[in-house]
């Protein structure tokens, strides 16, 4: 990263505000088995829906976060927070056992193989996309995407210098939110940029 | 179904409709089972715009019911 960037990225870190998602009553899943468990309730108990309980404690840069009331008697609220810790997961399966897989990636692996990636960088990957999806989250350059039962989606860009020949590669990545600024990838490399950015 | 399994929706819903996806449309499970839902993304094409690489597929929460699984 040139100094340019690195004092477009400080900016950007230092003048976001960041609002975190509160539903009142429950506290943030910030596990798989926390998320698994306020679904659960959501279903079970029809005054809380699982797009509320799951969104509970998530962050989000100010301007690129979900509104509420997500439905009728809705009582989520958004409180504005100092700041954000990141901590990204990169699993390193979504490489070996996705991308460059023969039969399940949909031409992904000829893709990242023309650009010099192959099945070794796996780890190489995972650790470069966690290191990009931190700076971008950090400094809110993410788009926000699909909201379900799962949760909210955000899409990051990711750039990769080829390998093979010259120059860079650009492209969208997939990323679940979980609360207190953590993210998870849940795909390396798919979906488009959402309007709402 | 687990993680990186393939695919195939085999019933339609409103939602899935509303979301672009109809019976017969295959994808793959890139979320853990949550609650009897998959986090799927269906098949789509690999796109090239504004230099930035992209894809049409489309990320949806599954009932797993309404779910095959593909062999490989």
């Amino acid at each position: 990263m040139n100094w340019e960037s690195t004092k477009q990225y400080a900016y950007k870190i230092f003048s976001r505000l960041w609002v975190q998602w509160v539903h009142e009553g429950t506290y943030p899943a910030e596990t798989s088995g926390k998320k698994m468990l306020n679904t659960i309730l959501g279903t079970l108990i029809s005054s809380h829906c699982p797009q509320c309980m799951n969104l509970n404690g998530c962050c989000f840069v100010k301007e690129k976060a979900p509104s509420p009331p997500l439905h009728d008697h809705c009582h989520c609220y958004m409180s504005d927070i100092s700041g954000i810790n990141p901590v990204v997961e990169c699993p390193t399966e979504k490489f070996s056992g996705y991308i460059f897989s023969e039969n399940k990636s949909g031409g992904k692996k000829d893709l990242f193989e023309s650009w010099g990636y192959n099945i070794i960088d796996s780890t190489v990957l995972a650790q470069e996309f966690t290191n990009q999806a931190k700076l971008a989250y950090l400094s809110g350059e993410y788009y926000l995407g699909n909201l379900d039962q799962f949760g909210q989606r955000i899409s990051i860009l990711i750039t990769l210098p080829r390998k093979v020949g010259t120059g860079t590669v650009s492209f969208v990545s997939g990323w679940m939110v979980y609360p207190n600024g953590k993210i998870i990838l849940t795909m390396p490399y798919g979906g488009k940029i959402h309007e709402t950015a | 179904m687990k993680q990186l399994d393939r695919v195939r929706l085999i019933r339609e819903r409103a939602a899935y409709t509303q979301a672009g996806v109809k019976a017969g449309d295959t994808g793959i499970v890139m979320g853990e089972n949550r609650c009897g839902y998959c986090l799927v993304y269906f098949d789509g094409e690999i796109v090239l715009r504004d230099g930035i690489y992209q894809t049409s597929e489309i990320d949806l929460a599954v009932r797993e019911e309404d779910l095959a699984l593909l062999e490989e």
